[in-house]
């Protein structure tokens, strides 16, 4: 009898011994910004892991979009891309993808916004048009976004109201200070960005 | 005196024909730089010109190659904003001594079915019979005992996302590895509920 139970439970773990009986499901969230706006040390503040660093080389393919001061006689080039992991429950597993804002990544873009459920934009104040490409993208591809004003060091050097003019950003688009480094203030952000994300959906799914 | 001055003619017609051409490279040119719409980038443009002549080898150069290249008449023709050789050590600092697609043997992420970044991929637990993998390929098999998304599983191997997604596609393709389908949702709506609350839970 035990036996024979045993017998059953080894089945089913011997073709698959590493398989569990259910896959987790990915989700990804696009964190978009220029450098040093503070991507990398906001996906940092919330990813179970230390920010992974992962490449993706550009070939000669797409060198019409490459910056010719990048170099003057490579072929390829190498964009770096730092993302982290945080498990939601049993069965979600959401990845948190921080790109470079600039306009001539776009390639990655596409790929990153494929199947996103939505994007978070890190705006630094010093230096905003930097976002401007990023916000562009969304707006125009229908991604969920929402803009996170990073306050270094806390400080909160302009208005909401007046950055939202600057970036030229509609009302419904969610903007908000946050610290990047700080770990409640990014659940914040990302809280946000989901709730938005959900709305839009549901307002669309009611339209249709 | 007659055919010097059909020559005259033909060089002239020769010096204005390359114009038309620049055409389309110049709304290209302007498409990905907006700010400066204005007609003085007509210089940068031409030296833009000569790169499809340069640029076509597919495959990227070794880092090792040195100030050779700088004799070609490619390099020299390239802006002044970009003619400042870039270091060595800048060109070394992927550390890489092999050419990416070498792992692959050439081929590129275009003739796989594409896996996402996030695709959860896991050893299936059967290695197939008279298979033995080495480098990138055994490394992916050792990372992904427990399941890992693609773009883990190319970070922590130091391998670009495009090399790994081929190596990933081949090893499933053996039935080494299985990129999982995840569970179906219900609705949109439902998953975007459970990631709320998955969130707010932090």
């Amino acid at each position: 009898m035990s036996a024979h139970s045993d017998n059953c439970h080894n089945n089913t773990n011997a073709t698959f011994p590493n398989v569990p009986p259910t896959a987790k499901i990915p989700v990804k969230v696009v964190v978009a910004g220029g450098f040093g706006a503070g991507k990398t040390t906001f996906v940092g503040a919330i990813s179970e892991i230390e920010p992974l660093r992962s490449e993706a080389v550009m070939t000669s393919a797409s060198t019409d979009v490459d910056d010719l001061a990048f170099t003057a006689d490579k072929t390829t080039t190498t964009v770096a891309m730092d993302f982290g992991r945080i498990g939601l429950g049993d069965d979600i597993v959401l990845y948190l993808f921080g790109t470079p804002g600039q306009e001539r990544y776009h390639f990655m873009w596409n790929e990153l916004s494929r199947g996103a459920i939505g994007a978070i934009v890190v705006a630094d104040t010093r230096r905003l048009g930097d976002c401007f490409a990023a916000i562009d993208y969304f707006e125009s591809r229908q991604v969920p976004f929402v803009v996170a004003i990073n306050t270094f060091h806390g400080e909160r050097t302009h208005d909401v109201t007046d950055i939202r003019e600057a970036l030229q950003v509609p009302n419904h688009v969610p903007m908000l200070h946050a610290d990047a480094r700080d770990r409640l203030e990014v659940k914040t952000v990302l809280v946000t960005m989901v709730e938005h994300a959900l709305t839009i959906h549901r307002a669309t799914t009611a339209a249709a | 005196m007659a055919t010097e001055d059909v020559t005259g003619e033909q060089a002239a017609q020769r010096a204005i024909a390359p114009v038309p051409r620049l055409v389309p490279i110049l709304t290209l040119a302007s498409r990905s730089d907006p700010p400066h719409t204005s007609p003085p980038v007509v210089e940068p443009v031409v030296e833009r010109a000569t790169e499809p002549d340069v640029e076509p080898a597919p495959e990227p150069a070794l880092t090792v190659d040195g100030p050779v290249e700088s004799d070609d008449p490619g390099t020299r023709a390239m802006p002044a904003t970009s003619a400042a050789p870039v270091a060595p050590e800048e060109r070394e600092h992927t550390g890489r001594l092999v050419r990416p697609y070498a792992m692959t043997g050439g081929r590129t992420a275009a003739d796989v079915a594409t896996i996402s970044l996030e695709a959860q991929i896991q050893v299936s637990g059967t290695q197939p019979a008279g298979k033995v993998y080495r480098w990138e390929a055994a490394r992916i098999l050792q990372l992904a005992i427990t399941p890992i998304a693609l773009i883990e599983l190319s970070a922590r191997a130091s391998i670009p996302i495009g090399v790994a997604r081929v190596i990933v596609s081949d090893l499933a393709g053996d039935g080494a590895l299985v990129v999982q389908r995840p569970p179906t949702q219900p609705t949109y709506t439902s998953l975007l509920e459970k990631v709320l609350a998955g969130v707010r839970a932090l």
